[in-house]
């Protein structure tokens, strides 16, 4: 499904990401965990299309997506959500789900003026599926509430809806977990899986390894900028070179 | 008294149109443009230089391009055309490079490059000394000021409910949303796909096509303009309104306007001078700080806050997309009991 092919990516003089390769299976959670400054987010950010790597290939579905920018990078499918979560806050609920509904009609400013018919019933098929969306996270009740007034965990929910909205094939997520009381990551995991299920491939950075072992097939550790073990992630906890990559080396376990 | 009460409305018309421009422009794509009166100056010059015809020679000395004389409905068209072009054209520049607040700076300066030419190249539009003998429209020529008057307000409401319409058809559209999910974060609507330039670079020419209507409207009423009309403080004084109006709603723009600028235009005469006359001006303005920092304070998302649009189009309601009976449970109080904006608690 992706391919990360040699991937490098500096910041000035620092190396981030430094010749970083492996690839994501099709219709499979894999996990990406590393310590602080191993480059997780700035690779994540490279798929996305927000950064574009020095050098190497990032292959998806046979096509070389690397600099597409961000715009192009989503139409084909691939879609984020943020380490911090980035709703439009004064927007509500609603609405910030239903935007993120792919090749909308009406969104040009032409059509948006004189084919209101068109989009008009769009828009009712797009707000029946926005429910059922909200619904699956339980955020029914606040549907009329802009986002901005929501808690951390909901915001982490309507980042997981909306990225679902979006009919993703590739769902790449930074840190869902993070910050959020246990019972929410319980659900958050339950709704990664149930993507999986409907064939979505996914990528997530996570910390928290209770979090991981709920929802990864298989895990990356990155170290460094570039790729130290990949398996599954009891194999990759009982690793000595893992847990040396960990500050200080010890228990790679702990929470968020 | 009559004449009074319809100049108010005519120039409040014409301001209004003004107002739902710029707040398609601010308010919905989250450009702060801060040289929008020049678009309208720009209309203006267009709807005169395209209605005057040859001046009368040698009464007069003005010179000044085109020197046409199509009927003023297709000056009108005329000067949202071009205004709307120069917009383009200006936001294709900036838009691409710049981020609000430095695309705000080079719009003032723009603003200021536009003023100096226009005054110091007299053979485009009669420099400092401006434009006069605009003709009137209809049968102003002939009737009293009143009647004329009422006509302008007449045809200036047109304009402004066809622009209303515009509006209100981009607010509840795809489009409407995709430009305010830009002016909420620009980066998450792009990482849904959603073209973020062509969006912004359209709702800011469609701005301007307004400026441009309602610069024209404006020079058939008043029948004179020159540089002294489009001072860098009217832009702040339309953006003032719609702070205060509610940025992102077109019915705050309106209110905005006939309650602020109508109002504090009126106020001056109220003003004490402190024997110095030059005094009134600058006492209006301060009024104008004082009023628009009291509305940031108190009512940080205005009079009509844009939230109440999106309360119109609530299942509750059964506007547009809303699937009838489907009640949501927050309903009306939880909607209207939110935390304000401007101290929401981030968590």
């Amino acid at each position: 499904m992706l391919q990360i092919n040699d991937v490098e990516f500096s910041y000035g003089g620092s190396q981030a990401v430094a010749g970083c390769t492996f690839d994501v299976p099709d219709r499979k959670v894999t996990g990406l965990i590393g310590p602080n400054g191993a480059g997780k987010s700035t690779l994540m950010e490279m798929i996305a299309g927000g950064l574009s790597p020095s050098s190497g290939r990032i292959v998806f579905d046979g096509t070389e997506i690397q600099g597409l920018g961000r715009i192009r990078v989503a139409r084909l499918g691939i879609i984020r959500t943020f380490q911090t979560p980035r709703e439009l806050t004064r927007l509500p609920v609603m609405e910030n789900l239903v935007f993120a509904a792919p090749r909308q009609i009406g969104e040009g400013p032409l059509q948006s003026v004189f084919g209101r018919r068109r989009w008009a019933a769009q828009e009712r098929e797009l707000r029946h599926k926005a429910e059922s969306l909200l619904e699956w996270v339980g955020l029914t009740r606040l549907r009329e509430e802009p986002a901005g007034s929501l808690s951390g965990g909901q915001r982490r929910l309507l980042e997981i809806a909306r990225a679902m909205m979006a009919e993703p094939k590739l769902l790449l997520l930074d840190e869902p977990s993070a910050g959020v009381f246990p019972a929410v990551r319980k659900l958050i995991a339950q709704r990664i899986r149930e993507m999986v299920d409907q064939g979505i491939t996914v990528l997530v950075v996570a910390h928290n390894m209770a979090f991981l072992s709920d929802v990864a097939d298989d895990v990356v550790v990155m170290a460094q900028g570039k790729v130290l073990r990949r398996g599954s992630l009891s194999e990759v906890r009982a690793d000595e070179s893992v847990v040396a990559a960990y500050l200080g080396g010890g228990h790679v376990g702990g929470t968020s | 008294m009559i004449y009074f009460i319809a100049d108010l409305l005519a120039l409040g018309a014409i301001n209004a149109i003004m107002a739902v421009g710029l707040n398609l422009q601010y308010g919905q794509a989250g450009i702060l443009n801060f040289t929008y009166y020049t678009f309208v100056a720009i209309g203006a010059y267009v709807g005169a230089v395209t209605t005057m015809g040859h001046p009368p020679v040698p009464a007069s000395e003005e010179t000044f391009i085109l020197q046409w004389s199509l009927p003023w409905p297709v000056a009108l068209v005329l000067a949202g055309v071009v205004a709307g072009v120069l917009g383009l054209f200006m936001v294709l520049v900036v838009i691409r490079r710049l981020r609000s607040d430095y695309l705000a700076i080079v719009t003032v300066s723009l603003g200021f490059i536009v003023w100096d030419l226009i005054t110091n190249y007299v053979p485009l539009f009669n420099g400092a000394n401006g434009l006069f003998n605009i003709p009137y429209i209809l049968n102003g020529a002939t009737a009293s000021e009143t009647t004329y008057t009422m006509e302008v307000f007449g045809v200036a409401m047109v304009v402004l409910a066809a622009c209303i319409w515009v509006v209100r058809s981009i607010f509840r559209s795809p489009y409407g949303r995709v430009l305010r999910a830009i002016r909420e974060d620009e980066v998450v609507a792009a990482s849904f796909g959603k073209s973020t330039t062509s969006s912004r670079v359209w709702a800011f020419v469609l701005g301007c096509v307004m400026a441009g209507l309602a610069g024209a409207l404006l020079v058939f009423y008043v029948n004179a303009w020159n540089p002294q009309g489009f001072l860098a403080e009217e832009s702040f004084i339309l953006m003032a309104a719609i702070v205060i109006g509610g940025p992102g709603n077109y019915w705050g723009a309106v209110l905005g306007t006939f309650v602020f600028v109508e109002v504090l235009s009126e106020v001056e005469r109220y003003l004490p001078n402190f024997g110095n006359g030059a005094l009134v001006g600058a006492g209006r303005a301060v009024l104008i700080g004082i009023v628009l920092i009291a509305v940031v304070r108190f009512r940080p998302d205005g009079l009509i806050p844009e939230r109440w649009l999106h309360w119109y189009r609530s299942p509750l309601r059964g506007g547009p997309g809303g699937e009838a009976g489907s009640q949501p449970q927050g309903g009306r109080r939880g909607r209207l009991g939110m935390p304000r904006l401007g101290q929401r608690g981030e968590s």
